[in-house]
């Protein structure tokens, strides 16, 4: 979920950031309480709602007289429909998918990337050719599509599924509070490069083209990360949490030598590493919450995760904004993004079992359809604690 | 600018030497050209920014014989700065306000003109609350008009008129009604309503065919 973009003519890049983001406060506040509804009612009604409601909103928003007025209709009644629809459909995936959980999750994550890019070009010619008005009407109408999505996820019981109240009893989930965490730094890391990068390229002085190349090359690579990461976390040959850390862990570095890359080939190679290895790791951040509490919490336990993450989301933008006013460039704000990331990794690796695990030394690994496997042979494979290795 | 073309045969491959003059005074004397190739038309040109009537002449001088050109009546063209309007069209609504703007990059102009393109001059119109210009004294000249209608639309040009000549620019507007994005977005509302009808009323069809082949079927995708 990328921050909203708009033009704005501050030229304090921490206004900036806190004016683009005030959009995402209600979206964030109604996740919470998502999981209640969802669990009550099932994904396909919230979902179907949802896009109703996001596109009204823009809808809404497309006769808009003053800027109070758009931020109102669409942080307001977009983003509330936005929410509505994303947590429960990440959700649905993991329900209906167990051994091919992550490549799923993977899967659905790249219409994220595929729509960036048709919508770049989309939306400017919907602007040219019928102002913004009618452009956000346009939209509007193609967001109502999502309930159409919202119809296709047809219900399903699962024998794990909790009758009870909704998420309020994982606030005392120790381990799950932990992840929590874990991805609130980093998800205060993560978005900066997606609101800074551009105006960084622009910085070091390459024009803006070669500033939006860099930033299509990153999404490609965000993709190309997002399907390799849910292929490798089915394989079985790693703990998902061994595999999240080392993603998280990556980017994190990547982040941090983002400075580094004054040159455009080292930049759009640092800016590539970085979109892989965000890329990579954003499927795994949600197919492994089942494995901390459950197919059955998964709806509550999304709903919160995404809500107190999203508090990290809105505070390292205007954070990295701040830090670039205060220093002159984007130096400081980057290492911080990155340092926000290798934080969240190390609270990751307190999570229960993070070695406990028992790896024994080549074995012949389990193949599980994974051609990389097959030509490895043997390597290290690992069990949960109390089983036998086999 | 004055140009002065010398047409040579000669294989002589001397030095030439080149002399301006105007009113018989010399400009530039004894510019010398060296080492032309064989058969190439010797140039010399001069620019000047200043304007001046009456003759000049340019003068060649190849070894000992002098070739004379006169210029009668010299004139200076002068090059008035261009004026930026804006080659897309600005899109808009019945009802909306539009601003038109035309700049003049670095150079002042004494007034500013607004024509719309059949070619009454908007500035004389008294129509206060409908167009309204400002800037009329600075290189950014503004043109709002006000609850623009459909036939408001069109081609509308800006001529900024400096002491030494004109200069015009053109902006394009295009007005439409709301029934036009109002078309595409009804066909996709359409659409979406369509597709849910179909996904639903499928769904409640299959499920009066299922008979207990339905829990196995949940298993199955659980286990997926």
């Amino acid at each position: 979920m990328k921050p909203a973009s708009g033009r704005f003519t501050t030229k304090s890049f921490f206004t900036q950031r806190i004016v683009n983001l005030w959009n995402l406060l209600p979206e964030e506040a109604v996740k919470a309480r998502l999981g209640n509804l969802t669990a009550r009612y099932g994904a396909r009604p919230v979902v179907m709602t949802g896009g109703v409601f996001s596109g009204l909103g823009l809808l809404l928003a497309s006769f808009a007289t003053s800027l109070a007025h758009l931020y109102l209709c669409i942080g307001l009644f977009s983003g509330f429909g936005w929410a509505l629809v994303f947590t429960p459909s990440v959700a649905s995936v993991a329900r209906y998918f167990k051994k091919r959980r992550t490549l799923a999750t993977g899967l659905a994550f790249t219409g994220v990337g595929l729509s960036s890019f048709a919508f770049s070009p989309l939306f400017q010619f919907l602007v040219d050719t019928y102002a913004w008005r009618g452009a956000l009407m346009l939209v509007a109408a193609m967001s109502f599509n999502l309930v159409v999505c919202g119809a296709l996820i047809r219900p399903l019981a699962l024998k794990e599924d909790l009758a009870g109240p909704g998420c309020l009893h994982l606030l005392s989930h120790w381990p799950f509070m932990r992840y929590v965490f874990a991805i609130t730094l980093i998800n205060t890391g993560y978005f900066i490069p997606y609101v800074h990068l551009v105006a960084r390229t622009r910085e070091l002085g390459f024009d803006e083209y070669q500033a939006a190349f860099l930033m299509s090359v990153a999404a490609v690579a965000d993709l190309c990360g997002r399907l390799f990461s849910g292929w490798l976390a089915d394989c079985g040959a790693f703990r998902l949490l061994h595999i999240l850390v080392a993603w998280t862990s990556l980017t994190g570095i990547s982040l941090v030598l983002i400075p580094l890359g004054q040159g455009y080939p080292l930049l759009a190679t640092i800016a590539t590493c970085y979109g892989f290895f965000s890329g990579a790791l954003t499927p795994v951040v949600f197919s492994i919450v089942p494995e901390i509490v459950g197919i059955g919490n998964i709806f509550g336990s999304l709903g919160l995760l995404q809500m107190i993450e999203s508090i990290g989301g809105l505070l390292g933008a205007p954070l990295s904004g701040w830090l670039r006013d205060t220093t002159g460039d984007y130096t400081a704000s980057f290492v911080a993004a990155g340092a926000f990331l290798l934080a969240g990794t190390l609270v990751l690796l307190t999570l229960p079992n993070f070695s406990s695990w028992r790896c024994l030394s080549w074995a012949p690994l389990p193949s599980q359809g994974c051609p990389l496997l097959l030509l490895v042979g043997r390597g290290p494979v690992c069990v949960p604690p109390g089983q036998d290795e086999s | 600018r004055l140009l002065c073309n010398l047409a040579l045969q000669s294989s002589d491959l001397t030095t030439i030497k080149v002399t301006w003059k105007k009113d018989n005074e010399t400009i530039i004397a004894n510019n010398t050209i060296a080492n032309k190739k064989e058969n190439q038309n010797i140039l010399s040109d001069q620019h000047h920014c200043t304007p001046w009537q009456g003759s000049s002449s340019c003068q060649f001088q190849v070894r000992n014989t002098t070739f004379k050109a006169n210029f009668l009546n010299c004139f200076c063209l002068f090059l008035v700065p261009a004026v930026e309007g804006k080659e897309k069209p600005i899109i808009s609504y019945e009802g909306d306000s539009v601003v038109l703007i035309c700049q003049s990059a670095n150079y002042t102009p004494v007034e500013w003109v607004w024509y719309m393109s059949n070619g009454n001059a908007v500035s004389s119109f008294q129509m206060n609350d409908k167009y309204e210009v400002t800037g009329q004294h600075t290189n950014k000249t503004k043109l709002k008009v006000q609850k623009i209608l459909e036939k408001d639309g069109g081609w509308y040009h800006c001529q900024a008129v400096f002491k030494l000549g004109e200069s015009k620019g053109k902006v394009n507007i295009k007005v439409l009604s709301y029934m036009v994005p109002l078309k595409p977005f009804f066909a996709i509302a359409a659409e979406v309503v369509i597709l849910v009808a179909i996904i639903l009323l499928y769904e409640m069809y299959s499920k009066k065919k299922q008979t207990p082949i339905d829990e196995k079927e949940f298993e199955q995708i659980e286990q997926l």
